[in-house]
Parts: structure tokens; C-alpha cells; sequence
């Protein structure tokens, strides 16, 4: 390690283990607060259970039948809604305990059968005011009111007449709080009734009770209450480690910069003859440490304290569904703390240089808060219930990566194609975050905020043209172009083959590039690189198509090693489909038009442009054509093509940095694209 | 020793638009104490964060030894002390756990970390606070760590911004007979301050600032004429304030 980084991070490092508050937050804390939080629920909950609550009331109005059927029903278990929750159930009291207590309205002046027996449909406003003033006068919680009161006697079941029908009307008032607690049970005790009432008929009549149930469901778990859980809260454990981590980064941000500017030490530190981004980087580290201490602290403890109480219900013969997640095990702990470690550096990141940007850490506080509140916003994604991994989600840094780390944890197999590229996506985020939160102090804006002041005012200078866009800028333009090919590719499903082709790209991919630089004043000839070539460097790209086409076959080929060859040729199907389609319309020229010109130009401009430029300004040459050229490949949401594709990127790229002029590249991507149709057209890739 | 050439630096004011805050400094200044004066807003901590590396020049050069103040960076900042109302030092730390990173931010050796504290300490009066958390420091205690902490390197620029604003008399008199102790070692210390005895007590010459431009640079004594020379100070720089 650089021995300034290294210096700075000591120092940091020691203040920080000096701070109280610090330790309190960091350290204290998350030891302290599940034993705390859980044992408070215990005591919660055992002060609720001596402080038994009176049965809510219901009233009847029907026959004796009816009345004591519901009487009788009042002590049975509450009915479970799955047999998982059975399983998890703790063993029951062996004194019954009454749900409800029943009022008998028979011998009231309430006679609400007429106007209930006029109503088919919905109940109108007064009637459903007058009837729920009597509930709510006589303290009851649901009412069960009989139409037509008929005996409900054993016998013969004659075919014709059918014997009288009883309707039940269940009145239910849902502005009673304990009326949905108790609803479900005088269901099942009604329920239960009609088929004791069918049974005597059936009976009555010498015929088999099981008429009506020609067929009977039964259902078993086979999983344990423990696993059941487990199954079911494991995903949570990633959402967990991240907004932990999240939380936990905040507060050394906060102190290692927008604190030390407020207490005046940092200007200090940067009159010292250090490499500034040394200074940033080692603060970094602390802050990196300082989350990962915490979240490590927070899971040791939720552990701990889970498996104390899953032992301690052990030992009583409960079988308790919180053993599940304690089985969740270390190495599902040690995944999700190595896959979300880009994660955590980038938020980390972020952090550091938001809080670089305030002069107070008030003000750092404020910008922060909204940090925590997108992070935890697009983690949400890992908690919608059936969404699964997919291409264009992998995109989506932290919630990419917490869909694949569900998907792992609830499935036996690994999902090791989205954990490669929603890997490959938080590194590229973190690489370019940690590069810009690096030069924060390199600029006078980053040095005095107060000086030259962020926010709002920046945004107003937006068009003043003063700088090239850096990395986290000009990704967010691609995040852009991505969201609006993946949605406007369904919206545009249906629309003709000449639309369907250049629509999104001149729209979604185009446009954004072009927009970005017309907002930012940025001169085109190198944001976007409209810069006319010199005759040399169109000589290198015709003398380069070969090499393009090549790889492109090359790779292409290699790949049929191991991708499935069918799948390679299923996902050909829509291009040879719209190459037909295109032939139809226009014939070749027009193929070529949608298919190599205006695919060329527009993603030349995004790719080898607004994103190269970008990244060569956050990340050097190097990096800038790597990311550039997977950032290229990821766009054609094609997975095949991807390894091709993207080293297509970098052979692109290179004659980008090299001739300073995106047309040279687009001469390449023009020529490749204008082969690949003539080859379709001809039959030759068949 | 510091060479500053076509020195121009704007901030963009919402309010006021364009704020010229250096506006063509030209100067050639030899090892020595210059006293830095001016009213305030004139440019002075601009043209001093400037001169330290912290702001970059809009137009116009700063040499110190031969090396830019932009180009050589670091190496730079390496030939200069900076000390300001804004240079303060971590409080959970000890003096001698601070002055030992300085040190090490330096890239001195321990061994010659330790013998330039053995010469510090006593010219400070640093031997009892030394192993002192720096919170339980009086202000004009933790402003002599401060200093000890521009000189560790013993570089040949010393960029003193008021180092003397919020202390006591009696703190302020033992800053200013630490900087009077730091004279004839062959640097060049920029003393910049409101208080003209102050100015007289460390300072031979005079850097007069006003509107961004040098309004008087030569010795006090021709500027005093035997007597104060604040009156002459007033005289000069009313004009610049009045417009």
C-alpha cells in the first residue's frame, strides 16, 4: 500500500476508534441491538399474554342450531391458513379459551331479516349505517342474522321439493378492530354446520356421507417449520447486509470529511505534499472498514442471538421455524458478503464523496439521506415477490446482485451467469466511483465547496461548458439508453420491421448521447466524437474490418464449444426474421440502412463517444476501452454474443483513442453489420 | 525564492457576477518576513491558498525554488508551511502523534522526525503537551503545535494566515515570539495579519493588498518614516476599499 494511503488510513483509523460515537455506532450498536430488540419483544409479548383481553362479542340471530353451533365453535383452535404455519405453530394450550363470546339477539326488538333479504347485491349507504349503529351500540364485533329461520332437522332428503333453505347473513364490522381476528372461525363453525346438516340429511335418507366429496385433498409439508423459514427468509439476509452496511457507512463519511471541514483539519491535510487522491483513499478505506466491521458485528449478533433463543425454545421441545434462520449457515453469509463487497465499496464511495461536497456535516447529512433512501429503493427489487434474474436486471447495480444472490439462496442451483456479469456491472460501478471519489480533491470545487458552491447552483451552470463529463455521468446517460431500449423494445414489439430496427436506437440510444452533451455544452467533436478522420485513420479501419469480422466468426465459432448451439440459433430467429421482413420493404438498401448505418452511428456515438470519453477522463485509456466495450456488448441484451461483441468493443475502442474520431469505428461497425446481412441474405452463416 | 508572474484568479458570485480576487500580481520575493496586509475581501487568503497549492491560478505562474505551484504539485507543497484560521488539528490526536504523521506525510524518516522535534520542542515550548490529547490544549498551545507542525519540514516558505486571530494577548504575543524565532533561518515567511504591531514586530517588508492587486510592496521603515505606519497603510488602501 502507497505509504501516504497508508498514513492517512492509520491516523483515520485511530481517531475513529477514539470516537465514542463512532464506537457506539459502528461497534456497540449492532452487538448490542438484537439481544436488545428481541429481548424487548419477549418481555413485549409477555406482558401482552398476562393481560388477557375479553372475547370480542358476536350476535345471533338465527335458530337454536345455529346458536349453539357457534357457542360450541367458540373454544376450537383458530383454523390455520397453511399447513407450514401448522407446522410452526407452537404446542396449544390444553384449556380451551373462548375466541368469541356469543350474544343471543333472539328475544331483541332488532329485526333486520326484511330489509337484509331485499338487498341483492352491495348494501346501500343507510342500510349499512343502520346496521352497523346497532353492532357498534351493543359492542359486537359480527353479526350472523338468519333469513328465514327453518329448523335444521335430520330427515329424508327428498329430490322434490328440496327441504327449505336456511341463508345465514354474516354482518361483519370491519371498523372493529377484532372482527377480522374472528371472522375466519365463525366461517369455519358455519361451514362446519352445513356439512353436519348435510351429513344427517344424507344419513337420513340411507345415503353415504361422502356423496357430496367425491374427491378429498389432503396436504402434507414435508419441510420442516425450520426449513420452511429458512427457505423463506434467506433472501432477506442480502437486502440486510446491504442497507446495514449502507447505514453503518454513513456515519464515517460524514466525520472523515464534511467533519474534519467543519472542524478545519482538513485543510490541513491538503497543504501536505501528498498525492490528494491519496488523501481520499486512505479516508476510503476507513469507511470501508468501518461498514464491514458493522455489518460483520450486526450478523455475529443477529446469529447469536437467534440461536440463544432457537436453543432455549429447543430445550422447552418446541420445534422453532428461528433454528431456519439460524441454519441459514456461514457460507450463504460469507456469499453475500463477497458479492455485495463491490456494492458496499461503491456506496462507500459515493458517501465519501457526497460527504466531500459538504461544508458542514449538517449538509452532509442532507445529501446522504437520499443516498441511503435510492439505495434502499432499488434494493427493494430483491424483496418483489417472483421477479427473477434477467439480463437487463443484472444491469441494474445492487439489485441485480441481490435478484441472483435470492435466486442462490432459495434454489439449488447457482445462477452463475448473472452472478458473473452482475459482478462484472458492480465492479465496473465501484471501479468508476472509487476513480471519481479519488479526484474529489483534485478539483478547487472538491478543496472549497463554499468557493466554487455544488449543487444547485452547479446544476444552473450546467450549460457553461467548462469541462469534459466524467464516468458517473456519462454511465448514467447509458443507464438511460439501456432502460429505454429494454422498455421501448415491448412497446415497439408490434410495430414494422423499419421502425422496430432504427425507433430505439435513433430514440433511446441516440438521442441520450446527443441530448447529454447539447444540456452540458460539451463540444461534440470529443464528447461524442464528431470529429472528421484523417484519411490515414479511414485506411486503418478498412485495413481493420477484416480483424472485426474475424473475431466477430472467430469468437463466435469458439464459443459453440460450449454455448448451446440451438439457443444461438433461436436467438438468430428475430434477425433473420426482420432481415426478411426489411427485404420485403426496401430491399437491400434498406437492410443495410437499418441494420449496419444506422446501428453504427448511433451506438458509436454512445459507446465509443459519450461513454469513452467519459471513462477515459475517470479511468485512462486502459479501462476506458475495457468498460466501454462490455458496457458495448451488454446493450445488445444478448448474452450469446456477448464474449464477440465484446471484444468487438475493444478493437473499436482502440481506433476510437487512436484517431480521436468516432467515424473510423463506425466505418468498422458499418462494414461488419453490412457482411453480417449479406451473409444472412446470401445463406453462407447457414 | 517565490516568484509570482501575471497572477489572476475569478470566482463566479451569483450575486455579483464575476469577482476578480487576484487580478495581476507580478512579484519577486527574496528570503525574509514580509508582512501581508490589505482590508478585508481584497484578495489576500486567495492570493496565500494560491501561493500554498490549494487554488489553481485562472492565469499566471507561482515558482517557489523552481518548482510550479500547478505542475510539480505535490513536490510543490513539499517547499511550504501553511498555516490559516482554517489549519486546525485533530483533536483526538497527541502533538507528538500528529507532528510524527506530518512527518511521515513528508516522507521523513522516524529517526529524522524525532531530531527535528528535539530542535522544535524547546523553541515551541512543547516538552510538557506533548503527549497531551490535543481537545485538552489551550488555544495558544495547540497554535504553537500548529507551527511546529509548518516547520517539521523545514521548508523554505512559511504561508502564515493571521495565525494569530482568536487568541488572547497573551497567546498572540507567544505566537508572534514563535514566528520572531523562526526569522533569519534563510526563508521566506508570509506573515498576513489585520494587526499592524504585529506586522512590525516579525516583518521588514510590507505586501500591501487591495482589489486583488498589490497596492504597496517594499520595506515598513519607508513606509512609517521613523514612526507608525499605519496611518500610511490607511492611506494607501482607503482608496482601493472606497471604489
Amino acid at each position: 500500500m502507497n505509504p501516504a494511503v497508508r498514513a492517512i488510513f492509520a491516523k483515520d483509523m485511530r481517531e475513529l476508534l477514539r470516537d465514542r460515537r463512532a464506537l457506539f455506532v459502528n461497534l456497540v450498536l449492532p452487538v448490542l441491538l438484537y439481544p436488545l430488540l428481541i429481548l424487548f419483544s419477549v418481555q413485549v409479548a409477555q406482558l401482552s399474554l398476562a393481560q388477557p383481553r375479553p372475547p370480542p362479542k358476536i350476535g345471533v340471530l338465527a335458530t337454536p342450531q345455529v346458536l349453539t353451533a357457534l357457542q360450541a365453535g367458540a373454544t376450537l383452535p383458530k383454523p390455520k391458513r397453511s399447513a407450514r404455519k401448522q407446522a410452526a405453530a407452537l404446542p396449544t394450550d390444553p384449556t380451551p379459551v373462548a375466541q368469541y363470546q356469543v350474544v343471543d339477539l333472539t328475544g331483541s326488538s332488532w329485526h333486520p331479516q326484511a330489509v337484509l333479504a331485499s338487498v341483492d347485491g352491495p348494501l346501500t349507504a343507510p342500510t349499512r349505517h343502520n346496521l352497523s349503529e346497532f353492532l357498534r351500540s351493543h359492542d359486537l364485533a359480527l353479526a350472523v342474522v338468519a333469513l328465514d329461520p327453518v329448523a335444521l332437522q335430520p330427515a329424508p332428503l327428498p329430490l322434490h321439493p328440496l327441504p327449505p333453505q336456511t341463508t345465514l347473513v354474516v354482518l361483519q364490522d370491519d371498523g372493529n378492530a377484532r372482527a377480522p381476528e374472528i371472522a375466519p372461525q365463525v366461517d369455519a363453525v358455519l361451514i362446519g354446520l352445513r356439512q353436519t346438516t348435510l351429513a344427517h340429511w344424507l344419513s337420513a335418507s340411507h345415503l353415504d356421507p361422502r356423496l357430496p366429496e367425491p374427491v378429498v385433498v389432503r396436504h402434507h409439508s414435508l419441510a420442516t417449520a425450520a426449513e420452511a423459514v429458512r427457505t423463506q427468509a434467506a433472501p432477506m439476509i442480502p437486502f440486510l447486509v446491504l442497507v446495514l452496511a449502507v447505514t453503518a457507512a454513513m456515519y464515517p463519511a460524514i466525520g472523515l470529511l464534511a467533519g474534519e471541514r467543519e472542524a478545519g483539519t482538513l485543510e490541513t491535510l491538503l497543504s501536505l505534499p501528498i498525492r490528494r487522491r491519496d488523501l481520499v483513499l486512505g479516508k476510503l478505506l476507513v469507511v470501508l472498514c468501518a461498514a464491514l466491521v458493522a455489518v460483520i458485528a450486526n450478523l455475529l449478533s443477529l446469529s447469536g442471538t437467534l440461536g440463544l433463543l432457537a436453543g432455549q425454545l429447543a430445550a422447552v421441545g418446541t420445534d422453532s421455524p428461528l433454528a431456519g434462520l439460524v441454519s441459514v449457515g456461514a457460507p450463504a453469509l460469507l456469499l453475500c458478503l463477497v458479492l455485495l463487497l463491490p456494492v458496499v465499496v461503491a456506496i462507500s464511495a459515493a458517501a465519501l464523496a457526497l460527504s466531500g461536497f459538504a461544508q458542514s456535516t449538517k449538509e452532509a447529512q442532507t445529501y446522504l439521506t437520499p443516498l441511503i433512501l435510492v439505495v434502499v429503493f432499488v434494493a427493494m427489487v430483491a424483496v418483489v415477490p417472483g421477479l427473477q434474474p434477467s439480463l437487463a436486471l443484472d444491469l441494474l447495480p445492487i439489485g441485480g446482485t441481490l435478484l441472483a444472490l435470492r435466486q442462490a439462496l432459495q434454489t439449488p442451483e447457482m445462477p452463475w451467469m448473472h452472478i458473473a456479469i452482475t459482478t462484472v456491472v458492480n465492479l465496473a460501478v465501484a471501479a468508476v466511483l472509487v476513480g471519481w471519489t479519488a479526484q474529489l480533491f483534485d478539483t478547487e470545487r472538491g478543496r472549497y465547496p463554499g468557493l466554487v458552491r455544488a449543487g444547485w447552483g452547479r446544476f444552473a451552470r450546467f450549460r457553461r461548458g467548462q469541462s469534459l463529463p466524467g464516468g458517473p455521468e456519462v454511465l448514467g446517460v447509458y443507464a438511460l439508453a439501456v432502460a429505454g431500449m429494454v422498455l421501448g423494445g415491448g412497446w415497439l414489439a408490434d410495430a414494422p420491421a423499419v421502425v422496430l430496427t432504427m425507433a430505439p436506437l435513433l430514440l433511446f440510444v441516440l438521442l441520450p448521447a446527443w441530448l447529454h452533451s447539447w444540456l452540458g455544452a460539451y463540444p461534440q467533436a470529443v464528447v461524442l466524437g464528431w470529429r472528421a478522420p484523417s484519411g490515414r485513420d479511414l485506411l486503418v479501419a478498412l485495413a481493420l474490418l477484416p480483424v472485426a469480422l474475424g473475431l466477430s466468426f472467430g469468437l463466435g465459432t469458439l464459443q459453440e464449444g460450449w454455448v448451446d448451439v440451438g439457443a444461438l440459433q433461436a436467438a438468430g430467429e428475430p434477425v433473420a426474421r426482420l432481415v426478411a421482413q426489411l427485404a420485403s420493404a426496401g430491399g437491400l438498401p434498406l437492410q443495410l440502412l437499418c441494420l449496419a448505418v444506422v446501428p453504427a452511428i448511433c451506438e458509436e456515438t454512445l459507446c465509443r463517444g459519450t461513454l469513452l470519453s467519459g471513462l477515459h477522463k475517470s479511468l485512462g485509456p486502459k479501462w476506458a476501452i475495457a468498460l466501454s466495450a462490455l458496457l458495448f456488448a451488454l446493450l445488445h441484451q444478448s448474452p450469446l454474443r456477448l464474449l464477440p461483441q465484446a471484444a468487438l468493443g475493444v478493437l473499436l475502442g482502440w481506433l476510437t483513442l487512436r484517431s480521436r474520431s468516432v467515424w473510423p469505428a463506425a466505418l468498422v461497425h458499418a462494414g461488419h453489420n453490412a457482411l453480417l446481412v449479406a451473409a444472412e441474405v446470401q445463406g453462407w452463416l447457414k | 525564492m517565490l516568484h509570482i508572474a501575471g497572477l489572476h484568479k475569478s470566482f463566479f458570485d451569483p450575486g455579483r457576477g464575476e469577482v476578480k480576487a487576484v487580478d495581476g500580481i507580478e512579484l519577486q520575493v527574496p528570503p525574509g518576513v514580509v508582512a501581508v496586509m490589505g482590508a478585508n475581501g481584497a484578495g489576500k487568503t486567495t492570493l496565500l491558498r494560491l501561493i500554498a497549492g490549494l487554488l489553481e491560478p485562472d492565469s499566471g505562474t507561482i515558482a517557489v525554488a523552481g518548482l510550479d505551484s500547478v505542475r510539480d504539485g505535490d513536490r510543490f507543497r513539499a517547499q511550504l508551511g501553511y498555516l490559516s484560521t482554517s489549519t486546525k488539528l485533530p483533536a483526538l490526536a497527541t502533538p507528538r502523534e500528529f507532528l510524527a504523521l506530518i512527518g511521515q506525510l513528508h516522507g521523513l524518516h522516524p529517526a529524522a522526525v524525532a531530531q527535528r522535534l528535539e530542535a522544535l520542542v524547546p523553541q515551541f515550548g512543547l516538552a510538557d503537551i506533548l503527549d497531551q490529547r490535543i481537545a485538552t490544549l489551550s488555544t495558544g498551545q495547540a497554535q504553537r503545535v500548529n507551527l511546529a507542525r509548518t516547520l517539521l519540514a523545514d521548508p523554505p516558505l512559511l504561508i502564515l494566515d493571521e495565525p494569530t486571530t482568536g487568541l488572547d494577548v497573551l497567546a498572540a504575543a507567544e505566537v508572534v515570539t514563535a514566528v520572531q524565532r523562526c526569522r533569519d533561518q534563510g526563508r521566506l515567511i508570509l506573515y498576513c495579519t489585520h494587526v499592524p504591531a504585529e506586522a512590525q514586530a516579525v516583518a521588514d517588508q510590507l505586501l500591501l493588498i487591495g482589489r486583488g492587486q498589490v497596492a504597496y510592496a517594499g520595506t515598513i521603515a519607508d513606509l512609517a518614516d521613523g514612526g507608525d505606519f499605519a496611518p500610511a497603510v490607511h492611506a494607501i488602501l482607503r482608496p482601493a476599499v472606497a471604489s
